[in-house]
């Protein structure tokens, strides 16, 4: 469904390290970083699969650049055999910035998105949505008043808006109690829809993953089920995705 | 469907510009008057001494032409008021939402115009019945008129997004191009008339159609217009309103996809 082939991220990162003192202040130079490496995947039909990586291995840049917010350096993006532009309306994002109108209600931020992707029945579907989500009694308050679980749901809500068919969740539980993280989790597991996760729960991966992509460094280094990963560890009897983790990160 | 869209983005610009509505309100009405009164007190005080004209404005008509001068720059200052907004948006980390979603630039600029159009619109419509209380025109030529501003507003809204996506993609360059759209406003000569400029501007400013926008609804108003002299600026007045936010959406597109969100 998704196919992602050779995909590299350089970036032109302006070096702050000389500009310590103020002789070279007004000089900087630009350093090429590379951010994701040649990465090559893809997601198939209905299947949750897990982008796992130490922080700074690549994973929200891939996600960037699957929903077109980055132009990738070198590499290509197909959905269903066809490019990106074509097919916006059939993803869904959820950042870990919930991409909400803080100074509006929680009902005008889900309609306006339901406009934006041209949702005929939107009142339905907001309804609908905040059922299930359990954040309809807080509909029509600013959501700067809402707590971070409640705008976690309303952002994954405003992600879900238009029925998309594909969806990018990246860390969709940052930040919530257990309840809600619980909550959230049950809900992406039954929406069987091709997602994308990115997460740094380890146990939230290992319920929820069809199959998992191992990035260190901005490479994929492992690709496979959670049994699949946790066979890199040798040096274990009953080795778990923790153990794995550590070792392809190379701490162990 | 795409007016929905549109209406999407109108109503939403509305509701975050309606949360705080003294502010909204108070800088619609007073925005304009800052500048409009700064120059009816210099043009009054050298008229109270008994001068005809000044510097190209006769004493009679310096009001209209101050009043159009007046509308027009805030027509200017709310087209240009992209920057500001994808800046509020960038901040606020919604500016996301809007780029991954299945709107055209052209959408954004039809959207966000009329939202801004319609917060200046009422305070406007005042400014012009003054003018037409101090210097009575048909009503045709109201709608003329009208027509020309609207003309000019969207021009100037390809080049807001313009300068709008540079916030967006290259904020080093902000003060940079507030210095160059200030100088397209001085180049405009809202308040003034052409003749107190220095002889090498005066170039710059024949080439600036939102001076000759101007210039050709002050010409109606004062009854100094006819058609076949005036014909030239209105075709670049139409021009500009064609090309202007057809090169500000080929801008924006391209420097996004170059340069993406800074500070992300």
């Amino acid at each position: 469904m998704v196919e992602v082939k050779n995909l590299t991220k350089i970036f032109n990162i302006k070096s702050n390290v000389k500009k310590r003192n103020l002789r070279n202040f007004f000089f900087s130079h630009s350093i090429k970083f590379t951010a994701v490496n040649d990465v090559t995947f893809n997601i198939r039909k209905n299947e949750i699969f897990t982008l796992l990586g130490p922080n700074g291995s690549g994973k929200t840049t891939i996600i960037k650049m699957l929903c077109g917010l980055l132009e990738p350096t070198e590499g290509e993006i197909f959905i269903e055999g066809g490019c990106l532009s074509r097919h916006k309306n059939d993803v869904g994002v959820m950042f870990r910035t919930s991409m909400l109108y803080n100074r509006v209600t929680g009902y005008e931020n889900l309609r306006y998105f339901a406009r934006l992707y041209e949702v005929n029945d939107f009142d339905q579907r907001i309804e609908e949505l905040c059922d299930f989500l359990n954040i309809s009694a807080w509909l029509n308050e600013y959501v700067e008043h809402y707590s971070s679980g409640m705008r976690t749901k309303l952002a994954l809500a405003r992600a879900l808006i238009h029925d998309p068919r594909i969806l990018y969740l990246d860390e969709p539980t940052l930040g919530l109690d257990p309840n809600a993280a619980s909550e959230v989790r049950s809900y992406i597991k039954n929406l069987n829809k091709t997602i994308l996760l990115t997460s740094h729960c380890l146990d939230e991966v290992e319920e929820l993953s069809s199959r998992i992509g191992f990035l260190n460094k901005g490479e994929l280094i492992a690709i496979g089920t959670t049994e699949d990963l946790k066979k890199v560890v040798k040096d274990k009897p009953s080795p778990n995705l923790f153990d794995a983790f550590m070792h392809l990160a190379g701490k162990k | 469907m795409k007016l929905d869209k549109i209406t999407a983005i109108v109503r939403k610009e509305m509701m975050l510009n309606l949360r705080f509505k003294s502010t909204f309100f108070g800088r619609a009405f007073l925005d304009p008057l800052r500048f409009l009164l700064l120059f009816i007190i210099v043009y009054s005080s050298f008229f109270s001494i008994g001068t005809n004209s000044m510097a190209g404005v006769a004493a009679k008509k310096f009001l209209p032409f101050l009043i159009i001068g007046g509308i027009a720059h805030s027509l200017y200052i709310a087209g240009l008021g992209f920057d500001v907004k994808f800046k509020i948006e960038k901040y606020w980390e919604t500016l996301p939402g809007i780029l991954i979603a299945p709107v055209s630039p052209i959408i954004l600029i039809i959207g966000t115009g009329i939202a801004e159009l319609l917060r200046e619109i009422p305070f406007l419509f005042i400014y012009i019945v003054v003018g037409y209380c101090l210097a009575p025109i048909k009503f045709f030529d109201i709608f003329f008129i009208s027509m020309i501003f609207l003309l000019l507003y969207i021009g100037i809204l390809g080049l807001g997004l313009i300068k709008g996506v540079f916030e967006i993609s290259k904020e080093g360059l902000g003060l940079i191009l507030d210095y160059v759209f200030a100088a397209i406003g001085l180049l405009s000569c809202f308040y003034y008339h052409i003749s107190v400029l220095p002889t090498i501007i005066k170039p710059l400013v024949l080439i600036n159609p939102i001076y000759h926008a101007v210039s050709l609804i002050r010409a109606i108003w004062m009854n100094e217009f006819s058609l076949p002299s005036a014909l030239p600026y209105l075709i670049s007045i139409i021009l500009f309103a064609i090309i202007m936010p057809i090169i500000g959406c080929a801008v924006f597109k391209a420097i996004l996809k170059k340069f993406s969100i800074q500070g992300y």
